[in-house]
């Protein structure tokens, strides 16, 4: 599957108050994603990933620095129907079915509805049986395998996922994180998740960058050379531990500054 | 169930009449707004001449006034292009004319129109919200009044009018009793729908305070209420202003209906449209002073 | 009203179901506002001018009022129908220029505020000049409407929620596009609450401009029969408007439940 890689290079954002002041959001993000990799922003609430993530996706433009996907503006990725994204709230439309959802970017981009093709996304996901239920007949980790399924249904050149599971509770959330590493092994698509939760960053990623906030800024990058084992065995390993507990130090160290 | 129904159809007009005076604020607040936030991060335009003052501002009323511009123009054009004489098409001159040199025609019409108007709103504004406390306080009244409220609530205005003239004669006395039934609706049921929109947490409160259901509703459910009895008379007002207009247009032998009707059969075209006009400003007026009086409450009971 | 009292109280101990209760209530509340009616004609109360229900019904079932009534009926609900489509086309239809071409918003907005607060007896001689007599029902009709379904439908527009914006912007939609598959449909039930509230409104506003000097219609037997002393006539005409307004507003009672289920 082609990909491209992403390229933020001192990113600030400032959003203007009343009276002239200004909130600075994000202050010199500086990020290169490859081609093909995982990418996980772990940060506290509040920190600007979820900016970070807006301005890959096109939907905020930074007051300063740059931006690039795969050479190209984020908006010219969209226009061309090549952004794949998952949002924490996941946005499936009410009044559509399983199907009619992750047909939905089809509609978007004006193209023939490939029946074939949403059907192994519906089973990639494991959502055989529900194809025509609505959303609120599914449960939260349900309708987050479908907004991933919508996610992928273009075979985006990127992917985008803000707190994808942030909704569920502890054992779904375990449990859909197994399930997007098992996918993502099979599509392997440059992807930045945003998220605050350590486990879940580095059992997805392949390198978790930790952010700081007020202004957000980027503090610690680590490199996750696990060895590629099933999620279970790993988050029982001692190495697995090292990272979460060093990580899970930086982010309190954060919350005290 | 049976309040919420009378809720859902007041809930249906509250959003919907809310969105468009909203909407028109929005307009209204807008050039400041954008004053505000552009004014400090580009100086340039702080130091603006006269020149694109005047334009900034011709550009706000462009945007805002596009349609009533539009229908101004097409108005005189459409009439050329039919060849309408100026006798069954008055110009906006013969109008304005008309006005400046007989005021004596319309002066009374004018106060007697907005004296029913407002007498028949504030009475009927208190009707319906005492009846709506009434009712609200025992659930098997409501519980029976509601349907019934909905289907005098559709009783056309045109079929209630022939019927309580002949009721009640022909004179004034029937102007102010059908606008009171106009405006005696939607201040029921919105009061109704106001008591009941407190939330349970402080139903609670009160009710481990002990209180009593007269100390509920006085301090309680009454005050709660005032935003949507507010809603309401904002609603009324240009009902009222039409329900005297149709009833006079019928009835009795005054106010702004009387002088649109009875130029029109005299073919004074120029004086019923100058009634025409007047009705619709009176009408403008009151609504603007309705929601005036409702911003200035709503503002301090929350 | 005291003597319904003991036996729906009973009903309601024996621990009825909320929606039968309620039923049972409206039931019971219309029945009575029916008898009081009927008894005030009968005893002759309010004089000449209110007859008994029966009466009027009796003289609605008569055959030899047919023609005059049912004429009288369908003109005005013509007059409704046409003058409510072109209301719904064009309230829509304004509603979605504003959405997509945003410039316009607040002159639309404004322009419909205005709309509102004109009373219609006062555009009687602009319409009567646009449209002629017969033609001014279905022009008050229509503009009533027109007002109603715009703001009705340019607040549904607003209603879907931003991440289903940011998502559509994501996958790279037009303006168009966004209208067509998310704020349409999230539009339609206010819409529908909309035509809910535009339903009565229709019925007047055909019977306000009948008035001004239309040939035939409810609005036009109202008046013939006042002048007549036709009470009976008067009644029948009058019973027949509010059974049409509450046809229409059931309808689009019915339908709006059903989108609200579907799209909300």
């Amino acid at each position: 599957m082609p990909s491209r890689d992403i390229a933020l290079l001192d990113v600030a954002k400032t959003y203007p108050l009343k009276r002239g002041a200004a909130l600075a959001a994000l202050d010199g993000i500086s990020l290169d994603i490859a081609n093909g990799e995982f990418v996980a922003l772990l940060g506290p609430s509040g920190c600007g990933k979820s900016t970070v993530l807006r301005i890959v996706a096109g939907l905020e433009e930074p007051t300063s620095g740059s931006v690039s996907v795969g050479g190209a503006s984020p908006q010219a990725l969209s226009r061309a129907h090549r952004l794949g994204v998952a949002f924490q709230e996941h946005s499936l439309l009410p009044w559509l079915t399983v199907r009619q959802n992750i047909a939905l970017p089809y509609s978007v981009a004006g193209r023939k509805i490939d029946g074939a093709h949403i059907q192994d996304l519906i089973e990639l996901v494991g959502l055989v049986g529900f194809e025509d239920a609505r959303p609120k007949q599914l449960s939260g980790g349900m309708r987050q395998r479908a907004s991933i399924a919508r996610a992928l249904v273009l075979e985006p050149e990127v992917l985008l996922l803000d707190e994808p599971f942030g909704a569920l509770d502890a054992v779904t959330r375990r449990r859909m994180n197994r399930e997007l590493g098992r996918i993502w092994a099979e599509l392997r698509i440059t992807t930045l998740l945003v998220t605050h939760d350590v486990d879940e960053a580095v059992l997805l990623a392949d390198r978790v960058v930790v952010m700081t906030g007020r202004p957000g800024r980027v503090r610690h990058i680590e490199d996750i050379d696990l060895p590629l084992r099933e999620h279970s065995e790993l988050t029982r390993t001692p190495e697995f531990h090292d990272i979460v507990d060093r990580l899970t130090g930086l982010l309190d160290a954060t919350k005290d500054a | 169930m049976t309040r919420i129904d009378t809720g859902a159809a007041a809930a249906a007009d509250a959003p919907i009449q809310a969105h468009g005076t909203d909407a028109a604020d929005q307009a209204a607040a807008s050039p400041l707004r954008d004053a505000a936030s552009i004014t400090p991060s580009t100086p340039a335009v702080t130091r603006s001449t006269p020149f694109v003052l005047v334009g900034r501002f011709l550009t706000a009323v462009l945007l805002r006034y596009w349609p009533i511009i539009l229908l101004l123009i097409a108005w005189p054009t459409w009439l050329l292009v039919n060849g309408y004489s100026r006798a069954v098409a008055p110009s906006p001159l013969d109008v304005a004319g008309d006005i400046v040199l007989h005021p004596d025609v319309y002066v009374w019409p004018v106060v007697w129109t907005a004296l029913f108007a407002i007498g028949g709103l504030i009475l009927g504004m208190l009707v319906g919200v005492v009846m709506g406390v009434l009712v609200w306080m025992s659930p098997l009244v409501s519980g029976l009044l509601t349907p019934s409220a909905l289907i005098l609530r559709v009783v056309p205005v045109t079929a209630m009018i022939p019927i309580l003239a002949r009721l009640f004669g022909y004179g004034s006395g029937t102007v102010v009793v059908i606008v009171v039934i106009l405006v005696f609706f939607p201040a029921f049921s919105l009061t109704i729908s106001g008591m009941s929109s407190v939330p349970q947490s402080s139903r609670d409160l009160f009710a481990v305070l002990g209180s009593g259901l007269r100390s509920r509703v006085w301090r309680l459910h009454l005050p709660a209420a005032v935003p949507s009895i507010m809603l309401a008379l904002r609603l009324s007002a240009p009902i009222a202003i039409l329900g005297v207009l149709l009833a006079e247009y019928l009835l009795s032998g005054v106010g702004l209906g009387d002088l649109l009707q009875s130029s029109g059969d005299r073919l004074i075209y120029q004086r019923q449209w100058a009634s025409a006009l007047i009705a619709t400003a009176l009408s403008v007026i009151c609504f603007g002073l309705a929601r005036t009086a409702e911003r200035k409450v709503v503002d301090r009971v929350t | 009203m005291t003597a319904v009292r003991p036996g729906t109280q009973s009903a309601a101990r024996a621990g009825m179901r909320p929606g039968l209760r309620t039923a049972l209530y409206g039931l019971v509340g219309v029945a009575v506002l029916l008898l009081i009616a009927e008894l005030i004609g009968q005893f002759g109360l309010l004089g000449t001018t209110w007859p008994p229900l029966t009466s009027v019904f009796a003289f609605l079932a008569d055959p030899a009022n047919h023609t005059l009534l049912g004429n009288a009926l369908s003109t005005t609900v013509t007059e409704a129908a046409v003058g409510g489509l072109i209301g719904i086309a064009a309230g829509v239809g304004f509603a979605l220029l504003a959405s997509l071409v945003p410039v316009l918003a607040p002159g639309l907005d404004r322009f419909a505020a205005v709309i509102d607060a004109v009373p219609a007896v006062a555009l009687a001689p602009f319409l009567i000049l646009i449209l002629g007599r017969e033609g001014t029902p279905v022009l008050v009709v229509a503009l009533s409407t027109t007002f109603i379904i715009y703001i009705s439908m340019s607040s549904g527009l607003a209603t879907a929620a931003r991440p289903y914006h940011d998502l559509l912007a994501v996958l790279g939609a037009r303006r168009g596009t966004r209208l067509r598959l998310v704020d349409v449909p999230a539009a339609l039930p206010k819409l529908f609450d909309g035509l809910a509230l535009a339903a009565p409104a229709m019925i007047l506003g055909a019977t306000i401009g009948e008035w001004f000097g239309a040939r035939r219609g409810l609005g036009v037997l109202f008046i013939s029969a006042m002048q007549n002393y036709r009470i009976d006539l008067l009644w029948a005409a009058a019973v027949l408007s509010v059974l049409c307004s509450l046809v229409l507003y059931g309808a689009a009672v019915v339908a709006q439940r059903a989108i609200a289920r579907r799209f909300a």
